[in-house]
């Protein structure tokens, strides 16, 4: 059976260099474009803001699912029993 | 989400959760992520301000909303009071007392709410006289309309299961419930938050 080789737009080597750069030459990225300030106190309530943005939506869905989780598995010892 | 038995061979299966309360948890959870939003809003701002609250801005009523804070939590513990009682035919005027009250000390809460807003006008600190005052009216606004809202479904609920209670099932009250206890939860973020902090 012959294998056909699709060449691949960019190689691994590249993204690794282009990586590189981009990691070398940024020095001090703001957290947003319209920001207005660079204070370190700003800076701080960015990242608890984005970190506790993050993990809301997660930690909701998660509590819901192990508390159906746990409906289901009273709703199971009850039928068993009855 | 079902609970599935199979018995004798018979496939019988009960919901987990009804349609309705289901739904008003996925509402609620888009609820927490809104009002997520404006309190990160809210404390970015207010880490780039070297005075906070500026000043020349009347200072809020601690003491006051403080009060105010424990009528609704005793407004959530009376509904979840109804909320028990409610399965039992005999506690039917256990059930309508409880949740009377709840609905009284919620709405007490959103008056005095906006008796400490005159106040406050009064004072100077309206919505576009500070970035304070925009902040402080929109967040607390906006859950004194989601405190409104509940009410509304509350008396409704309340209405109809005074005229007949069987009118009203364990799950439309879980549905009210749920939206309540999201209202009384948020709270004392806000006030913290924007009162004490």
């Amino acid at each position: 059976m012959m294998s056909v080789k699709i060449p691949l737009p960019i190689n691994a080597s590249r993204v690794l260099l282009m990586a590189g750069v981009i990691f070398l030459i940024f020095s001090n990225a703001e957290a947003c474009s319209v920001c207005y300030s660079n204070t370190e106190d700003m800076k701080w309530s960015f990242y608890i803001s984005i970190i506790f943005m993050g993990l809301l939506p997660p930690s909701m869905v998660t509590g819901l699912a192990f508390w159906l989780y746990r409906r289901h598995k009273r709703a199971m010892v009850a039928v068993r029993e009855n | 989400m079902h609970a599935i038995s199979n018995n004798m061979n018979v496939r019988t299966s009960k919901p987990l959760l009804s349609n309705g309360v289901l739904g008003m948890i996925l509402f609620v959870f888009t609820e927490v992520m809104f009002f997520a939003a404006l309190i990160s809003a809210y404390l970015i701002i207010r880490s780039n301000e070297a005075v906070w609250p500026p000043w020349g801005q009347p200072r809020l009523p601690v003491a006051t909303t403080g009060f105010n804070t424990l009528v609704l939590f005793i407004s959530g513990i009376c509904l979840i009071m109804a909320y028990r009682s409610f399965s039992d035919p005999e506690k039917r005027k256990k059930t309508l007392l409880f949740y009377g009250a709840s609905i009284l000390l919620g709405g007490f809460f959103v008056l005095l709410q906006g008796y400490e807003w005159i106040g406050l006008i009064k004072f100077g600190l309206t919505l576009s006289s500070s970035l304070y005052g925009s902040l402080f009216y929109l967040i607390i606004g906006l859950h004194g309309i989601h405190a409104i809202g509940a009410l509304i479904a509350m008396l409704v609920t309340y209405l109809r299961m005074s005229g007949d209670e069987s009118r009203v099932s364990k799950a439309e009250l879980s549905t009210v419930q749920f939206f309540w206890f999201f209202v009384v939860a948020i709270w004392p973020i806000l006030y913290v938050l924007l009162y004490l902090v």
